[in-house]
């Protein structure tokens, strides 16, 4: 005799969005057991921070990840150096005087401090293209590095199988 | 029976955001049930391009069969709104004419406005997303309804937008979640607010088997499809997994998207990176998936966790994620974690109880089919906009 058919969720009608509802599976009772089973017992690992993902870190990254990501980093930055105004407006007559006494020493120091922006925001561009470019050429060397590896690893399995026992020679073990 | 207008800040042809993506299949999907669905935009190419360069051509166009309107978008000062915008993205506190320069200097086009305030009288007219200029200088030449696309993020507090929830004629959301979010927020009455969803193909099809044989994948493992950046709380998840299999956690860990987001050392060898897949792959390893993981705190809707639960792959979501919580909740499809504990408690469930497992796939399969099936939601739409 075949088993009855597990009963069907029905459809519950709440406005715009049909929501539903399954007599054999309440999820929020589900949740609500599992955090009781986890209240008691120790929570993992009390301390994260070795796991989580800290873009700079180089314990966590390779070197090259940590240069692209940090450089990406800077040249988000370097879009945008300049400050908004601060001045915030006063209220009450008193307020709006101190205000207007205010907004042209803000102009004045916005003036100089954007000239000074602008040079600095030049030398850094200048300063982040050349990391760039080594940047690159790193990558390069690296992936150079990498397919020479590979060629000596060939290499060195040619000449142990002409060998004959394929056993790496006294001097090759160390290696 | 009146066209239907989306106005959008820009319509690319190769959307990249998830608006844009909504937008351009919402109106496709209107256009073949026989609704005048049309596009009114502005002239810049797409959300990353300079938002004051008029790109591409004035005027009329057709972009995959639906026709777009094109109008120059305004001059504007862009280091002035760059500087208010970084402040408003930090979550410090802007004066109201800060808050003004925010849509006086975005993306606007008082050429749209015009036509707008032009258009027939039994026109109707749907405004997304809610952020920029053509959505709110728009509603003011022409009143319509917000497609509005919110988050719980600094923008949604800037008075002008406040004003703009007030003046539309109705708000259309992704989600239940959010239709709270815009009550909660501005105050609007439950019947100016209507959860209509997104739409989502229901007849895609994966292939386990196929997908476990081309990798090589024969346990149980933990699916992340979506960029792989800081964006989307995938490093939070890492970390969290990397807890769970200190205590022996038996799944495994793959993840499907472009982007380079390093993988601690702990993790090393338990997390297979396929890297960005084309789009049957994709489906397939959310068929062969033990559960399909999203870790995000600010989706909008999450069509990935719908492709999954349309293959039978149970849900597990961010519990501080309004919108995928309420999903799961809804769909009794999956479950809402918070931190580490809970996901391994929530993983052993899984793998402990295979039953329940399908059958929250099942369910959720069922809840997509029934809300976001585009013969519903263009439904809703149809319903609520009167076309």
């Amino acid at each position: 005799m075949s088993e009855a058919p597990p009963p069907q969720p029905e459809v519950v009608d709440v406005g715009e969005i049909i929501r539903i509802v399954d007599p054999e599976l309440d999820v929020d009772a589900i949740m609500a057991e599992i955090r009781a089973n986890l209240a008691g017992r120790a929570p993992l690992d009390p301390d994260p921070s070795s796991l989580v993902y800290r873009p700079g870190e180089a314990a966590l990254l390779s070197a090259q990840t940590e240069l692209e990501w940090e450089l990406e980093q800077a040249i988000d930055a370097q879009r945008d150096l300049g400050v908004a105004d601060q001045l915030r407006p006063g209220a009450g007559l008193v307020g709006a005087l101190a205000t207007r006494i205010k907004a042209p020493l803000h102009q004045l120091a916005r003036f100089y401090v954007d000239l000074s922006v602008q040079k600095q925001a030049s030398l850094q561009g200048h300063v982040l293209r050349a990391l760039k470019v080594l940047a690159r050429q790193s990558a390069e060397a690296r992936d150079e590095c990498a397919r020479l590896r590979q060629e000596v690893e060939q290499l060195r399995a040619e000449i142990a199988a002409r060998r004959g026992d394929g056993a790496p020679s006294g001097n090759e073990r160390g290696t | 029976m009146g066209r239907l207008y989306f106005v959008v800040p820009w319509y690319p042809t190769e959307p990249t955001g998830g608006a844009e993506f909504q937008a351009r299949h919402t109106v496709q999907q209107l256009r073949r049930r026989g609704v005048d669905a049309r596009v009114l935009t502005t002239r810049v190419a797409d959300f990353r391009s300079d938002w004051g360069a008029n790109a591409l051509p004035t005027g009329a166009a057709t972009v995959e069969g639906v026709p777009v309107e094109r109008f120059p978008a305004d001059r504007r000062d862009w280091q002035l709104f760059d500087q208010v915008n970084l402040r408003i993205m930090r979550g410090e506190p802007v004066t109201p004419p800060e808050a003004r320069v925010y849509v006086e200097e975005g993306v606007r086009s008082r050429a749209l406005e015009e036509r707008l305030a032009r258009l027939e009288p039994d026109a109707a007219c749907v405004y997304m997303p809610y952020l920029h200029g053509t959505t709110y200088w728009g509603l003011k030449a022409r009143p319509g309804w917000l497609l509005p696309c919110l988050h719980d993020e600094p923008y949604a507090k800037l008075r002008p937008f406040r004003e703009q929830f007030s003046a539309a004629l109705g708000v259309l959301c992704n989600s239940r979640a959010e239709a709270l979010l815009v009550q909660r927020l501005f105050d609007l009455p439950e019947t100016k607010v209507l959860a209509v969803g997104e739409g989502v193909d229901t007849t895609v099809t994966g292939d386990a088997a196929r997908f476990r044989a081309r990798y090589r994948i024969n346990g149980p493992f933990l699916l992340y499809v979506g960029r792989n950046d800081h964006g989307k709380n995938l490093d939070r998840l890492l970390s969290d997994f990397a807890r769970c299999l200190a205590r022996g956690a038996r799944m495994s860990f793959v993840r499907v998207g472009a982007g380079r987001l390093a993988v601690p050392d702990a993790l090393r060898g338990r997390v297979l990176d396929l890297g960005f897949l084309p789009e049957q792959e994709k489906l397939d390893a959310l068929a062969a998936a033990s559960a399909l993981c999203v870790p995000g705190v600010n989706e909008s809707f999450s069509i990935v966790l719908m492709e999954g639960w349309l293959l039978g792959t149970p849900g597990l979501v961010n519990a501080d994620c309004a919108v995928t919580s309420d999903h799961v909740r809804a769909a009794a499809g999956g479950l809402a974690y918070r931190g580490a504990d809970e996901l391994g408690a929530c993983l052993d469930f899984l793998l402990d109880n295979p039953e329940a497992a399908a059958r929250m796939g099942q369910n959720g399969g069922a809840y997509v089919r029934r809300n976001f099936d585009w013969d519903v939601v263009v439904a809703r739409l149809r319903r609520a906009l009167a076309v």
